[in-house]
């Protein structure tokens, strides 16, 4: 009990002190958010207009006080779920921006990590078992190789391989023509637009899980059950599912966890370069005119998610594998 | 991404690193294939950033010539927007690469080992309770999105300061799994012995356990300067790259916002993606190598 | 915490959620049906071009909100993020910042009975698009609101910005009159600009600045077809006052490409858009090339980008060492690297040339105000001024000391960052010991605040207000402080000006507007507060197979850039095909 308590509580302590880092990275830095959006409509080529950065000061209203009643204001509002008013999409909140935005990204992330994740286990299960195989050393060299390309190069040739050269698929957006909704044209619209960054990530993100299975897997193979089981003269093929693979597969799962909670991290530069509507593309964005509060928020959602992730994979460790319990606590 | 994977492998697996003595480290690491290829791979990487201004043809930000043209015999992959040659921004660009790797591996590392082993060895006690929710904290916190505001942020943008940001946001994870190395290593005959000669804690970390630990803390660097470098083409692709200097990431975004495939200048764009890949490629091939240390059952036998 | 709560109060979207991402596991599998459908779609593009006699049925557009998410409509024209810009509501007049021609619009014509009380006339039988007839009360109407909330007063009608505050906006019949405590000319290309709106939607909406329009009541010539977050469609309005003159059928607004440049050439080449006026590289090679006939692009001079040096320091606060910068820079190598050459280099008068020509005093004739790059000339000046090279080769200052130049450049702003490369090569050849800082953008406008600086690029303004145009960059009361970023970066001061602009605020006719801009010319030609280096552009990139008729660097009848409103009266058919 004692270990479901502390790690209860260091959840709650984390939380704490990402939301006051948030809370401050913003407010160490330069910048007036009313100018900057004000050049940002206008352009850099502009003069900036006074009377309208006057007029955007009114309109987003200076934090005032002093830096701690302004904290204790942030830590107020966040209880009630308010994540404030987002600079860029005035008069909309941080919440409906985000909301907006949220399904995009964890529909197209999801989908990729649950696809990586299956690929991975497989291939790499399979190259430890037939270690040292073509097989085995050109899943790992071309894994490996493959998965060391950045997203952001991979987008551009897919772009202009698959999408203007080929024509094969849409490049920018989310969906084009269709009504949002449950119905047929959209799903397909939206799968369409979703094929090319998915695509992409699908090409970065399986090598994880193949090298982490595949190392897992060899050491497991080499423990003394298994040789016990090749002394018993079960088939090779039990061996490998029944008692290798499933005992790998452990700290994969754990890792998996961990890597939901990231999904936001690697799709900035992915989303932005297809212009697709998600999370990724938003956080670009805020980070690009310095919407302050929609950061905040983005950020929040991004820790807490990975938070949550942590905390569930540590619970199941501590149900699934006594001694990880006694050892922490 | 391997030595991520290190750290959720059970604890047991790492103890037995470095205690054998006949398998001296280099020996282990040599005798894989692919640690071998990566060797010499990084080997001529390192060749070609000392040599930069005897391989490469012009100076990196020498924009004497005709701005936008493709490849030819003078410039191998053609000229950017400000007139330069990119080929010598390629080869000059494998210092930025190699610098960010060396000194934010090192720093990232550094950090890791301090953090790490000091609440390793003193598990269970509020140190290592304060310095466990530092690493979770570190850990949790969007790394890409706060390295991005971090350097937006920031008033200039040498490349101390990526390697600084690029440090600080990296070193969660290895403390973690330093962390339960030493708690391992922290029963063992040899520290109890030191520790009834009523040597210090600091001391006995970081002279008795520290030097038993070699070739993790090798690991944990390739691994750190991996990240490192992939993390430096991330942010400078972004356009949030050290301002004074050209890397591989730069000329991606340069090329990018030059729209170079728009105009037909594809080697522009394929050739520093593809020298980027090939670095990171051969370090994760050097860290195959080195897992064959932590985890004695993967030796190709 | 909360934001995951939000998501779980919208849950009901989940379920979609799942079963698309169930279903596009099929779509990895099936990449060629995805293929078919978007070549069906250009073929149907394709054949409606064909069909027209004197209309154009589609017009693609690339979407006017710079934001991410287009999902989150309004047309309030007061929001920051306006899902439409351009096409729904409307101002009393046009004025172009290229000729400065005034075009009549709500308004029919306009009189300055003195400096400080302007008359507009209201243009009758303009309706709303509800069909209420639209009258001179909702102008006023307009005008007050924006005084009553100042966070939408983006003219600046109500405070003393750009010439003295307003005092009273009145209608009377056709006539809208406004009285200004002082005189305030200079205010009239902002105020022109407000967009008009109805009082039947505004009236009751509280703060207009929060408020969400979905159903706007407008008088321009396209409304809302349909919205589905991504794909607009405005569809032409029959009672539009000039719908004689729209020959456009329906406009597609569709992406976003502002941080993508290479996804709006793919487009325009390719057709699926038809006029952009966001920056594209190299716009001559990666799109015009592709197909002369159809394919075109005008970068029309609209500012300046000039190269400012913080006065208040040695050695720049010399004319003499500032004079000798202006004559060692490439600025044709700049113009080319920076803006692939389209952009033509800047004349040191301040005044965009040939459009403003007739402004130039008599003394200076137009060719001569533009200072070619001679660096011999440089180096002499340099040497005559006293500032002559060391042992080390670098130059020094009058007195000896070493002279040592930090020049601060947004990073990331690659034309900038191109021009301060060359620049800097430049001034090296000169012996000038110089480093490049590149800093993020904000850090450059927190030195603009501070003063804290030496060399920095900058944009001067060129519009139809010379006071605060070309005015701002060497007025002594736009030097910036502490909060505020304004004109005058270099704090160059000089009284002769500030009387000039002051008098600027009273010029209603043209022959003193053209006496005190040549008194900002004259400081401008022998102080140097400023180096201009080129010309930044009014974009437009535009094909020619779906309409003809937009503005040209021949008949640059718009700013092709800031009114579309005015070329889509323009645009016809094209004649064959």
């Amino acid at each position: 009990m004692r270990y479901f308590v502390r790690k209860i509580g260091f959840f709650v302590l984390t939380l704490w002190a990402v939301v006051t880092l948030n809370f401050l990275i913003p407010r160490l830095q330069p910048g007036d958010p009313a100018e900057l959006m004000v050049q940002n409509l206008a352009g850099k080529n502009a003069q900036l207009n006074r009377a309208q950065v006057e007029a955007m000061r009114d309109l987003l209203g200076a934090p005032s006080g002093s830096l701690l009643s302004q904290y204790w204001n942030y830590l107020v509002q966040l209880i009630h779920g308010n994540l404030g008013v987002s600079y860029t999409y005035f008069p909309y909140t941080v919440a409906e921006v985000i909301g907006k935005a949220f399904w995009w990204t964890v529909i197209l992330v999801g989908t990729v990590q649950v696809l990586s994740f299956a690929i991975g286990i497989l291939l790499g299960a399979f190259a430890a078992w037939r270690r040292n195989s073509r097989f085995d050393t050109s899943v790992t060299v071309i894994s490996t190789f493959v998965g060391t390309l950045q997203p952001f190069w991979i987008a551009l040739l897919l772009i202009y391989g698959l999408g203007y050269g080929l024509g094969w698929f849409p490049t920018a957006g989310g969906y084009q023509a269709s009504t949002p909704g449950f119905n047929g044209a959209f799903v397909y619209d939206a799968m369409s637009h979703a094929f090319l960054p998915a695509l992409t990530l699908m090409i970065v993100t399986p090598i994880g899980w193949i090298l982490g299975m595949r190392n897992t897997m060899i050491m497991n193979l080499g423990e003394d059950y298994i040789r016990l089981a090749r002394a018993k003269g079960l088939p090779d093929r039990m061996i490998a599912l029944r008692y290798a693979a499933r005992n790998a597969l452990l700290p994969s799962v754990a890792g998996f966890a961990l890597a939901l909670g990231g999904i936001l991290g690697g799709t900035i530069l992915v989303e932005t370069v297809f212009d697709y509507p998600g999370l990724g593309r938003l956080m670009g964005e805020a980070v690009g005119i310095k919407d302050y509060p929609l950061l905040q928020g983005l950020m929040l959602l991004t820790a807490v998610a990975t938070l949550l992730a942590n905390l569930i994979a540590d619970l199941l460790y501590g149900i699934l594998d006594p001694r990880a319990r006694r050892a922490a606590a | 991404m391997s030595s991520t994977q290190n750290a959720v492998l059970p604890e047991e697996q790492v103890a037995a690193a470095g205690t054998d003595p006949v398998d001296r480290w280099y020996r282990v690491v040599w005798s894989s294939k692919k640690a071998r290829v990566g060797v010499v791979v990084v080997a001529i990487y390192v060749l070609v950033a000392l040599l930069a201004p005897v391989i490469a043809p012009y100076g990196p930000t020498d924009g004497s010539f005709t701005p936008l043209t493709g490849p030819s015999a003078q410039h191998l992959l053609g000229t950017n927007v400000a007139g330069v040659d990119v080929f010598s921004q390629v080869i000059y660009g494998s210092r930025v690469s190699l610098l960010v790797g060396l000194l934010g591996g090192l720093l990232a590392t550094a950090i890791a080992l301090l953090i790490g082993m000091v609440s390793g060895y003193a598990e269970g006690t509020v140190v290592d309770d304060v310095l466990t929710f530092l690493t979770n904290t570190a850990l949790v916190i969007p790394v890409l999105p706060l390295i991005i505001t971090l350097v937006a942020y920031s008033d200039t943008r040498g490349i101390p300061l990526i390697v600084g940001v690029i440090a600080f946001t990296s070193w969660a994870g290895a403390a973690r799994s330093k962390r339960a190395q030493i708690i391992t290593l922290r029963n063992r005959d040899f520290v109890t012995a030191a520790k009834f000669s009523g040597d210090g804690t600091f001391r006995i970390i970081f002279s008795e356990i520290l030097p038993n630990m070699t070739s993790l803390v090798a690991a944990a660097f390739v691994g750190a300067a991996t990240g490192a470098i992939g993390a430096e083409a991330g942010l400078a692709v972004l356009g949030l790259g050290s301002s004074d200097s050209v890397s591989w990431g730069t000329i991606l975004y340069q090329a990018d916002a030059a729209g170079a495939i728009s105009q037909g200048l594809f080697v522009w764009v394929f050739v520093p993606g593809l020298v980027l890949a090939i670095l990171i490629t051969s370090m994760a091939f050097i860290n195959f190598g080195i897992d064959l240390l932590s985890n004695p059952h993967l030796r190709e036998d | 915490m909360t934001s995951t709560s939000f998501h779980v109060r919208r849950g009901q979207r989940s379920w979609r959620g799942i079963i698309v991402a169930a279903l596009s596991v099929g779509v990895l599998v099936l990449p060629a049906c995805a293929g078919s459908r978007v070549a069906g779609e250009k073929e149907q593009q394709g054949n409606s071009s064909g069909a027209s006699s004197g209309t154009i049925p589609v017009l693609n557009l690339a979407t006017e909100s710079d934001a991410a998410m287009g999902s989150l409509v309004s047309y309030n024209p007061f929001a920051p993020q306006q899902t439409v810009r351009t096409w729904l509501f409307e101002p009393l007049m046009q004025q172009s910042s290229l000729d400065c021609k005034v075009v009549p619009w709500l308004a029919t014509g306009y009189t300055w009975e003195s400096p400080s009380k302007l008359v507009f006339t209201i243009r009758q039988g303009v309706k709303w698009s509800d069909g209420s007839p639209f009258t001179a009360k909702d102008v006023a109407f307009t005008y007050n609101l924006t005084k009553k909330y100042p966070a939408i007063d983006l003219a600046g009608v109500w405070n003393d910005s750009f010439g003295a505050k307003a005092k009273s906006v009145t209608a009377d019949g056709d006539k809208v009159t406004f009285e200004f405590e002082g005189p305030a000319v200079t205010k009239f290309p902002y105020l022109i600009g407000q967009k008009i709106v109805s009082e039947k939607e505004f009236a009751s909406v509280g703060d207009p600045a929060k408020y969400i329009s979905k159903n706007p009541i407008s008088t321009g010539p396209f409304k809302v077809a349909s919205y589905n977050g991504r794909r607009l469609e405005l569809e032409r309005r029959p009672d539009y006052w000039q719908a004689d003159k729209i020959k456009v059928q329906k406009l597609v607004l569709e992406g976003n490409y502002s941080t993508n440049a290479n996804q709006a050439a793919a487009k325009l080449k390719t057709g699926e858009l038809d006029f952009y006026s966001g920056e594209i590289p190299n716009p001559d090679k990666a799109f015009v090339a592709d197909d002369p006939k159809t394919n075109h692009v005008w970068y029309a001079a609209n500012g300046l980008t000039v190269l400012a040096p913080n006065l208040t320091q040695k050695p720049f606060s010399d004319v003499k060492f500032r004079e000798a910068l202006a004559h060692g820079m490439d600025k044709q190598s700049a113009t080319d690297k920076a803006t692939y050459g389209l952009m033509k280099v800047a004349s040191q008068s301040g005044l965009p040339l040939p459009e403003k020509d007739d402004l130039l005093p008599a003394k200076y004739p137009a060719d001569s105000t533009v200072i070619p790059f001679d660096l011999a000339k440089a180096n002499q000046m340099l040497d005559a001024a006293g500032y002559r090279k060391g042992s080390n080769g670098l130059r020094q200052d009058t007195d000896g000391s070493p002279i040592k130049i930090t020049f601060s450049v947004q990073a990331g702003w690659i034309d900038y960052e191109a021009m301060a490369d060359e620049l800097t090569s430049n001034f090296r050849k000169l012996g000038l010991d110089i480093t490049e800082n590149k800093m993020p953008p904000e850090a450059v406008d927190q030195q603009k605040k501070t003063g804290d600086f030496q060399l920095m690029i900058n944009y001067m303004g060129a519009g139809c207000d010379y006071a605060h145009g070309m005015g701002a960059t060497v007025s002594t009361a736009e030097i910036p402080d502490k909060t505020t970023i304004k004109g005058n970066i270099g704090r160059y001061t000089n009284p002769a000006v500030d009387k000039a602009i002051g008098a600027l605020a009273g010029a209603t006719d043209e022959a003193a507007t053209k006496e005190q801009v040549g008194v900002l010319v004259d400081a401008m030609m022998t102080d140097y507060p400023v180096l201009p280096i080129l010309y930044a552009p009014a974009r437009a990139i535009w094909r020619t197979d779906h309409a003809v008729g937009w503005p040209t660097a021949e008949d640059p009848y718009a700013n092709p850039q800031d009114q579309p409103l005015v070329w889509i009266t323009h645009l016809t058919a094209p004649s064959s095909k």
